[in-house]
């Protein structure tokens, strides 16, 4: 392996050159803690490590086989939902079959705002859209899904809709475009109700205003705005959120979710939002930034 | 191609003195570094290091120096979970590319290259190779994100390396295009 000679032209090429140079921001300071903690961030179907039609084809029936006669266990996502107090019911609150795969309504938040559902898919393939529809016709709005064949779908029931607890009916389209409804009912909870909102500041180059703190039993949230000169930079350290629960043990989250505005200044602004699971009663800690730049207050949660 | 350093040895010959914090301290932002360039604009870089570093970690006692670098087997781990995660193309995909025929194109020459792209910001450029298709994003994240050679690289795909180094012009040539189309 010592003796092959990189092509010189490839070896000197300036672009290399230059993505060689490239800075791209440090890990954040969690991520580190987490990884020692041996916390898993995401789940993947291991059969795609095989590499042949016939091969992939095989596991992929011992797989699906296996997926069948043994119970679920908890994942990275189903964790979270653990996290969130959310009580996994004995039934399946739905689930349907075609195309070959079956989705399964594990469990879910249902509070008259948003709606937190964890699914299960069995088979391949990545899934294109998700669509939800509330028991009155009222289209949800769809934030996304989070995960591979475990996965959370995030939403927020229309303002004038019908009350938490009623039906809601999921679309599911696949790559292909196959198509999967289900029709679930999800316990009723009570809303997050508002919190003190801490002080904005700055961020290194960025400002940031709090606009919002609320929690329910299942959920922290945090909303902000935060203003700097591109998207970029604005999410990039947007993803470096923090939350401490009470008890000092680091919170995984469950959603993040920024929109942008274009101000007239030319600068973005955008509008950030950071679901946690709740962790129990007292003062959090939430941490924005990373390195040289932090950003932290205290977010009491009685 | 990085020698196997005198460290190494001394880790290969004996791998349980690597406790999990040294582990994370020498190859945490390595990894994460290719996760930042190798992850497309909208999944979260995070996620990928964490996962492949827990992966990593909780296989430590597995690593058998005897059939090679801990720099190899780590970067095996980390490749096969970005493919399983979509974000590493597969092997299939670069023989494909293999079959594309070149068609490199060069507006500019190297010194005019080498002052634009100065004035690229870091920014701007993780932001093009991010936006690239995936079996250009893996070429480039392994050799600029990870620093990995073409052997490496090829070890870690399960391909051949001229088989890289071909896919690795074609990667950097998509790129060049895109930026060019940008300015």
């Amino acid at each position: 392996m010592n003796d092959f000679k990189e092509p010189e032209e490839l070896a000197r090429d300036p672009l290399g050159a230059r993505l060689s140079a490239l800075e791209t921001a440090p890990p954040t300071s969690t991520l580190l803690p987490r990884v020692l903690a041996g916390a898993h961030a995401m789940r993947v179907r291991p059969w795609r490590r095989f590499q042949g039609a016939a091969v992939l084809a095989a596991a992929l029936a011992v797989l699906v086989v296996a997926g069948a006669a043994t119970p679920m266990t908890r994942n990275y996502i189903g964790g979270l939902f653990q996290q969130m107090n959310v009580v996994q019911p004995a039934a399946a609150l739905a689930s349907v079959t075609a195309h070959g795969r079956t989705i399964t309504a594990l469990s879910g938040v249902d509070d008259g705002q948003v709606v937190l559902l964890n699914l299960h898919a069995t088979g391949s393939g990545a899934f294109r859209d998700f669509s939800e529809v509330d028991a009155g016709g009222q289209p949800l709005k769809v934030y996304g899904a989070r995960g591979s064949d475990d996965f959370l779908l995030l939403s927020k029931r229309p303002d004038d809709g019908v009350r938490p607890g009623t039906p809601i009916t999921v679309h599911v389209t696949g790559a292909g475009g196959e198509t999967w409804t289900l029709r679930v009912i999800i316990h009723a909870s009570s809303p997050p109700t508002a919190r003190p909102v801490p002080a904005g500041g700055t961020l290194g180059p960025l400002g940031v205003t709090f606009t919002g703190v609320r929690a329910s039993d299942h959920y922290i949230l945090v909303t902000a705005d935060v203003t700097g000169r591109d998207e970029f930079s604005v999410l990039d350290t947007l993803g470096k959120a923090a939350l401490t629960a009470p008890g000092g043990q680091l919170i995984a989250s469950v959603w993040n979710q920024g929109t942008e505005d274009k101000l007239p200044d030319g600068q973005v602004r955008v509008h950030a939002e950071w679901y946690w699971p709740r962790q129990g009663s007292g003062d959090y800690r939430l941490t924005l930034g990373d390195g040289g730049a932090t950003l932290t207050r205290t977010l009491p949660i009685t | 191609m990085e020698q196997i350093s005198a460290a190494d040895r001394a880790e290969a010959a004996a791998p349980a003195l690597i406790t999990p914090e040294v582990f994370a301290a020498r190859y945490l932002a390595r990894v994460h570094r290719f996760a930042v360039m190798v992850s497309p604009r909208g999944a979260d870089p995070q996620d990928l290091a964490q996962e492949a570093m827990v992966r990593a970690l909780g296989r430590l006692d597995r690593f058998d120096p005897s059939r090679g670098t801990m720099d190899a087997w780590l970067w095996r781990i980390v490749v096969n979970l970005a493919r399983d995660a979509g974000r590493v193309a597969g092997r299939t995909e670069l023989l494909m590319e293999r079959l594309v025929a070149v068609t490199a194109s060069r507006t500019a020459g190297p010194s005019a290259e080498a002052a634009a792209l100065g004035r690229i910001r870091d920014r701007e450029l993780i932001e093009a190779v991010r936006r690239l298709p995936r079996r250009h994003r893996s070429l480039i994240a392994l050799r600029y994100g990870a620093g990995l050679s073409s052997p490496e690289i090829a070890d870690a795909l399960g391909t051949t390396r001229m088989a890289v180094v071909q896919a690795t012009r074609r990667a950097l040539d998509r790129l060049r295009k895109d930026l060019e189309a940008q300015q």
